[in-house]
């Protein structure tokens, strides 16, 4: 199958890229945040630095990912290499999904590893203070990665979208992580303006619009479930969390397609 | 003919940008070093400090409410304990504000309950503490140190014993280990809340033959008979006052005008005093914990 030479061309055009270096120091600097954080609570040292490390992830592996698809997609229009790699008769979505595998599997690599790494050091910090809730790090740490790797998977989606068609490199970094900031955080900031009345002037109309991005970006935030590792207990997992999952997938094939079908009619000149 | 360029022309020519920072640097430490001692810090009158709205730090947080929760804790556990120079005294319109933008973040944050009833409470506001700790007995339904904290809060400050004795039962049915304790805590603030100590005798005893549990059950009899011992010795100094148509100094005249064998033993320990004449149970002293 035409895919797996596109998909090993790919993660040889990462390793290329010096990821392995950039993941390397990006463990690196995890262990040391995490190792920090712990310092700073009184009675829960172990819930913080679990807490604190997915958050470091969670906005580390998106620039990693920006990063690939610039690397495999931007640099293949910026420099014209086109001009042989599709030359030949091939199909363009053997080209588009390969490398998207390549570089999805990458970050999910990356984000395994700095997994893995979260959970020894969280375990070593967790024998220091013995904590009134331990931390879980069975079935919930392991759904709480679960849904990481799905949010990251619509910010590879978006990310591969934004490269294909955008002319600029650098639209790819800001558009993404644009995207994620409004996408994780909406259906936050609407939950707690319902509970804060005084933030703005007429919060009834600032809500209306808000909820309109519902329909335009897929709920990230319902995607973040740490609370069932954090405090061992699986009832914090949400009621709807197959509607948030369903939703998601959707988006990313939604957008995959879109991906797909630009980059099947873009004329190159 | 073009002269030979000198050694010291090339080497200034190839490290040209170098040098050129080289010299720079070299020119702002002298710039330093020169002027002179640093001045005293200029008194800036500190009013008051920022403390972001909830919604406003998760959008500054890229989405991540956890890690908006978490840095305002640090800056606080790490910044708003210290003494402000301005006013002698710390923060402490700072830190109502902080300690509820993050309940809002996160109202399971263990680390903000604990440091709310510390310092708000026990620094004159405990509504405020009390709505911060309310929010974590909703989020934490397996801890039963909020609602403990809470019960203890309403019948200390506000002498609220209903409200108190719920949460004491809501803090008995999430804690296996210490649920007795604090059933018999539930029980005994109602008893020592009650004016007349036969009452609150008839309370007890009701409450010790409906226990359940023989731990409890153990716990109220001693309760029980140390109140006993108290109506004993009133009772007691009552007939001697009858008696003697005098009131009593001592309580050792009890004992030798023959009126009572032995003093009542009290099974916690305590012993009762006798002061202002008249008997009452002998309390422990910790200071700090006066009621307001």
């Amino acid at each position: 199958m035409l895919i797996f030479a596109d998909i090993q061309l790919g993660l040889r055009l990462a390793l290329r890229a010096r990821f392995l270096v950039v993941g390397f120091w990006l463990i690196v600097a995890l262990g040391a945040i995490v190792l920090m954080a712990a310092q700073f609570s009184g009675r829960q040292p172990a819930t913080i630095a679990l807490d604190i490390g997915l958050s470091a992830i969670r906005l580390a592996l998106p620039v990693v990912l920006v990063m690939l698809m610039q690397e495999l997609f931007s640099r293949e229009f910026e420099r014209r290499y086109y001009l042989s790699s599709l030359s030949y008769p091939r199909p363009r979505h053997a080209l588009l999904l390969g490398r998207f595998i390549a570089a999805y599997g990458l970050t999910i690599f990356l984000l395994l590893c700095m997994a893995i790494l979260l959970a020894v050091l969280v375990s070593v910090i967790g024998q220091g203070y013995a904590q009134a809730t331990p931390v879980s790090l069975g079935l919930p740490y392991a759904i709480t990665i679960a849904f990481i790797s799905l949010d990251l998977l619509v910010l590879a989606v978006v990310a591969n979208l934004l490269a294909i068609f955008a002319t600029t490199p650098g639209f790819v970094l800001i558009g993404t992580l644009g995207f994620m900031l409004i996408a994780r955080s909406f259906s936050a900031i609407i939950t707690l303006l319902q509970r804060d009345g005084d933030v703005v002037a007429n919060p009834e109309r600032y809500q209306e619009s808000l909820s309109l991005i519902g329909y335009l970006f897929p709920d990230l935030g319902a995607l973040d479930v740490r609370m069932i590792a954090l405090y061992n207990t699986l009832n914090f997992l949400p009621g709807n969390w197959p509607t948030a999952v369903v939703t998601a997938l959707l988006y990313s094939a939604t957008l995959l397609g879109v991906s797909l079908w630009l980059l099947n009619r873009r004329r190159f000149s | 003919m073009a002269t030979q360029p000198t050694t010291i022309q090339l080497v200034m020519a190839r490290f040209r940008l170098p040098l050129f920072s080289l010299l720079t640097a070299m020119l702002f430490v002298l710039a330093v070093t020169l002027s002179g001692p640093a001045h005293e810090r200029s008194s800036v009158y500190i009013n008051d400090r920022v403390v972001i709205t909830a919604p406003v730090q998760v959008l500054l947080m890229a989405g991540d409410r956890f890690l908006a929760a978490n840095m305002e804790t640090i800056r606080l556990a790490a910044t708003g304990l210290e003494i402000n120079p301005q006013t002698g005294m710390t923060d402490g319109r700072y830190l109502l504000r902080a300690h509820r933008t993050i309940s809002e973040l996160n109202p399971c944050h263990e680390d903000n309950y604990y440091l709310a009833n510390a310092l708000l409470a026990w620094g004159g506001a405990e509504n405020e503490a009390n709505e911060v700790l309310q929010r974590a007995i909703a989020c934490r339904s397996w801890d039963f140190l909020p609602p403990f904290l809470y019960g203890f809060n309403q019948y200390f400050f506000d002498r609220n014993l209903a409200e108190a004795q719920d949460a004491f039962e809501t803090a008995a049915l999430r804690s296996q280990e210490n649920a007795i304790q604090l059933r018999r805590l539930a029980i005994m603030i109602e008893a020592e809340g009650m004016d007349d100590e036969v009452m609150a005798l008839n309370y007890l005893r009701r409450q010790r033959d409906d226990a359940v549990d023989a731990g409890l059950r153990d716990m109220l009899a001693k309760r029980v008979l140390r109140l006993e011992g108290l109506i004993a010795l009133r009772r007691a100094q009552a007939e001697y006052e009858e008696r003697f148509s005098r009131p009593l100094s001592s309580p050792h005249e009890l004992l030798s005008s023959g009126i009572i064998e032995d003093f009542p033993p009290d099974p916690l320990g305590l012993g009762y005093e006798f002061d202002n004449g008249d008997f009452h149970m002998r309390q422990l002293k910790i200071p700090g914990l006066e009621p307001r």
